[in-house]
């Protein structure tokens, strides 16, 4: 068998050396300048090590911003825990609004790190080196930006440990498990625990790095945080089997948590609301947006931390192919619901449909459907996906198109339901866009601490794309 | 292909399959000469099985295609024989368009306009919007063209295929352009068929994720019989060992996700349609789940349950035996699966045996057509660029 196999592999590599095919394109190492491992170390560590400039001006002008939107969010809160959530827009015909339409746009948001650290780690997508570090703090983030909302909505959220399932003194008083709610909670607590160990368990090598290189009480922060690495052959071979299991384990989580979310609204009867194709679509949807978001990040911090050569146009090129899928996913979904509407013959559902268009909120729709599944289309030319201005407003347009489209799912369902006496407008209050705007404070002031902190690329991992670390680089026979 | 010819089927399987072929046309002649009714469905089981067969191989081609993969170069004559086989599925669609106004109740003459339809002298709204959707001729030109359209952008492909490498010759930036178009128009062309060929059969009922569920079928049954054909031609040497352990472990992989995808949509289709429970989805799973839960389960049990456990172990998945028999429980399970979307509406429900025989007559004629096809071409790309990185790349 073995003289066999060699005699083919002898005849294999003639032509392919004959026609002198160049290398493939996916074989070349990902980060580009021929950089040594210790100028990779050198040149993340020093980041948040504060030896590299950091932070800069952009950082405190950055952080100012988010800090003052966080603050004003703050007070908002503050104000709506003590007055009772009347002070919102909602109404007893629109019930949800702001609050579940920013809750699920920053759970969504979320999904683009989960995919990226645990999908393509399995599908060996190695280009996910360069911004899982990034994309999973992203993740982590946005799920504690969305875990805000319904704690908020509660009421009296000091009781927000009903939701736990265990023996209490309040008698019959249980959860209710056939509750969509219930699942939410369950499915975001295990979505943000699993996230934050397989994010942490990343770091552990790179916190140790950071230990070798500090002195004094920054060691001994760094040495507990790295939990005593070695970088002995028995942690790596532990390391590397923990990594692929928590990567198995969380590849479900990218599905189920919205599709659980999807259900909040899926297993009602509301017209626009019940839809089979709800979770699947909610989860494309999740992670075209995220991957939005990670852009608008990553385009900025390769800007602003020089980080070119780590992040390329070939890191980038693949992200916008993904949003590109994705959107066309969202857009299979978007027309599947119009076929149903109509093929069904559901008065209600055309009725919304229309409304949705037609209706007092149609400029809405427009900006749904048209950043959605119309403006990503011109990501079909490479043109595009590599002049980052472009790139960069698709990743905001998209983002803006994601949140309109939870606020039209949500709101234009609610606002012309069955009954058309109870037909309503939302009207957001003060106190509705300065929560949001506390979010986007929230969200953008932990980044920027991240970024500040913490290793912002994996420096253990992204040594494997450096130079001869990939097994597959070499086609030389053996 | 150098040496002598690969005796890919011994006499025994070949007479095997000709024999199952055979049954199955007796079946089909028996069936229309007896005017039975169960024939019809049993005609729709058959060509739906030996169509999504070769889909399955022509979106394992397409998808790898676009994602510019070279793993599966070394066994990439196994989807493209698959993908042959289209042309000839698509020929069935001819006694498909032939049946259908046995088949639909909406084909029936006055279906539209029989007096239970009719409110007030008017047809009721929930068929309003089918009237002119569902309607025999509207119906099969759609079919035909959706059919001609796969097989014809298919057999181009596959003409580009062939030619990979040779002379010097590169057409992997047609073939993945083309692959594209395949997999983007497939996505439109495919929901809506699925929404025709299966949904319509209950005129009232209707589900968005319908086509989402007939596509995860298709993905799943695809890498279930890539698997199932490599490694019956790698113990037949015809790959001269170069299939190795991380082929075999990738190809688990891929089945394994599929068969947890398929679970995740039929689960989200089933406990959407039970929560709400309205009564025109509802009355669906009423037919299956509360009728036949026994076949709900057995589909269940074969699609999800035995390759979720059964590849769940990394070992397993490197083992050519136990590979191959979970891929023919779940190719089993696609058949199952088909006939508990169609015959539970018909007549005799799901005890009708000719949705058991012609599907294995077109199954048999889509192993033989594909051995034919695969024969044809040697059985290693080696021209390819491809080939050299699919032999030795490690994960």
């Amino acid at each position: 068998m073995q003289s066999s196999a060699a005699s083919v592999a002898g005849a294999a590599s003639r032509p392919v050396a004959a026609h002198g095919h160049e290398v493939d394109p996916s074989d070349l190492p990902w980060v580009e300048g021929h950089k040594t491992l210790g100028q990779v170390t050198r040149e993340i560590a020093d980041y948040p090590m504060g030896r590299a400039g950091m932070p800069g001006a952009w950082w405190w002008i950055g952080l100012a911003i988010s800090a003052t939107a966080l603050g004003i969010g703050g007070v908002c809160i503050l104000y709506l825990m003590f007055v009772g959530i009347g002070t919102l827009g909602l109404s007893k015909t629109i019930g949800w609004g702001f609050c579940i339409t920013n809750f699920v746009f920053w759970v969504g948001i979320g999904h683009a790190g989960t995919l990226i650290s645990a999908i393509l780690y399995l599908l060996r997508q190695r280009w996910r080196t360069s911004v899982n570090r990034s994309a999973e703090a992203m993740t982590l983030i946005a799920v504690m930006c969305a875990g805000l909302f319904p704690l908020m909505h509660m009421g009296r959220p000091w009781f927000f440990f009903f939701l736990a399932p265990y023996p209490n003194t309040r008698g019959s008083l249980w959860m209710n498990f056939r509750s969509p709610l219930v699942w939410d909670m369950l499915a975001i607590s295990t979505y943000f625990t699993v996230s934050l160990v397989f994010w942490y368990l990343g770091l552990i090598p790179d916190w140790a790095t950071m230990r070798d290189r500090a002195h004094g009480l920054r060691k001994r922060i760094y040495g507990l945080l790295s939990f005593g690495w070695t970088g002995s052959a028995r942690h790596w071979k532990h390391y590397e089997l923990v990594y692929l299991i928590l990567a198995g384990i969380a590849t479900p989580l990218v599905l189920s948590v919205h599709s659980v979310v999807s259900g909040d609204f899926a297993t009602s009867l509301v017209p626009g609301w019940h839809a089979t194709i709800f979770p699947p679509y909610f989860v494309a949807g999740a992670i075209f947006s995220g991957f939005a978001m990670v852009l608008t990040l990553m385009l900025v911090a390769r800007k602003t931390m020089h980080f070119e050569e780590y992040i390329t146009l070939r890191h980038i090129d693949m992200m916008t192919k993904v949003m590109l899928f994705t959107s066309m996913a969202v857009g299979l979904a978007y027309l599947s619901e119009f076929y149903i509407a109509w093929y069904s013959g559901d008065r209600y559902e055309q009725q919304h449909f229309l409304n949705r268009f037609l209706g007092p909120y149609g400029w809405w729709a427009f900006i749904m459907y048209g950043c959605n599944m119309g403006i990503p289309q011109v990501l079909w030319f490479k043109a595009v996906r590599r002049n980052l201005l472009v790139v960069f407003l698709i990743s905001l347009t998209s983002n803006l198109g994601m949140w309109f489209e939870r606020w039209v799912i949500f709101v234009s369902s609610l606002q012309a339901d069955f009954l058309p006496s109870s037909w309503q407008f939302y009207h957001p209050t003060l106190i509705d866009y300065g929560v949001m705007l506390g979010s986007f404070g929230l969200f953008f002031t932990m980044f920027l601490l991240f970024a500040r902190f913490v290793p912002m690329i994996a420096i253990a991992e992204i040594k494997h794309e450096v130079a001869h670390g990939d097994p597959n680089a070499h086609h030389g026979e053996a | 292909m150098s040496g002598p010819e690969l005796e890919l089927l011994s006499g025994g399987q070949k007479r095997l399959l000709y024999g199952l072929l055979g049954l199955g046309a007796l079946a089909l002649g028996v069936g229309l000469a007896t005017h039975s009714g169960g024939v019809y469905s049993g005609i729709l089981l058959g060509f739906l099985f030996m169509l999504e067969l070769g889909l399955g191989g022509a979106l394992f081609l397409c998808i790898n295609a676009t994602a510019n993969a070279r793993w599966h170069t070394v066994f990439r004559r196994v989807p493209e024989g698959v993908a042959a086989t289209l042309p000839w599925a698509a020929l069935l669609v001819l006694l498909f368009v032939w049946a259908v106004p046995h088949i639909y109740p909406w084909a029936a003459p006055g279906f539209y306009t029989d007096p239970s339809r009719l409110v007030g002298g008017v047809l009721i709204p929930e068929l309003k919007a089918k009237e002119g959707w569902l309607q025999p001729g509207w119906f099969s030109l759609r079919a035909v063209l959706f059919v001609a359209w796969w097989a014809g952008l298919m057999s181009l492909i596959l003409r580009l295929q062939r030619g990979q490498g040779l002379g010097g010759a590169n057409h992997a930036g047609a073939i993945r352009k083309l692959s594209i178009l395949f997999c983007v128009t497939f996505a439109y062309t495919f929901s809506v068929a699925s929404f025709d060929w299966l949904m319509s059969l209950e005129p009232r009922f209707y589900s968005t994720i319908f086509g989402v569920y007939c596509f995860a079928g298709v993905m799943q049954l695809g890498f279930a019989v890539v698997l199932l054909l490599t490694l019956f031609l790698d113990a037949k040497g015809a790959f001269k060992d170069q299939i190795r352990e991380q082929h075999r472990h990738d190809l688990g992989k891929w089945l394994f996700a599929f068969s947890c995808f398929w679970a995740y949509i039929w689960f989200f289709q089933f406990m959407l349609i039970w929560y709400a429970d309205l009564p025109d989805e509802s009355r669906y799973y009423v037919r299956r789940g509360g009728l036949r839960a026994d076949v709900m389960a057995l589909v269940v049990l074969l699609r999800f349950c035995v390759p979720f456990f059964g590849l769940a172990s990394q070992k397993v998945k490197k083992n050519p035996r136990i590979l191959a028999a979970v891929a023919l429980i779940v190719v089993a399970g696609h058949w199952l699966d088909l006939a508990l979307m169609a015959l539970p509406s018909q007549a005799g429900g799901m005890r009708n045996l000719y949705a058991l025989l012609i599907p294995v007559g077109t199954g048999a004629a889509f192993v033989l057509l594909f051995f034919r096809a695969f024969a044809k071409k040697p059985a290693l790309p080696e021209p390819d660029a491809a080939y050299a990185y699919s032999r030795r790349y490690l994960t």
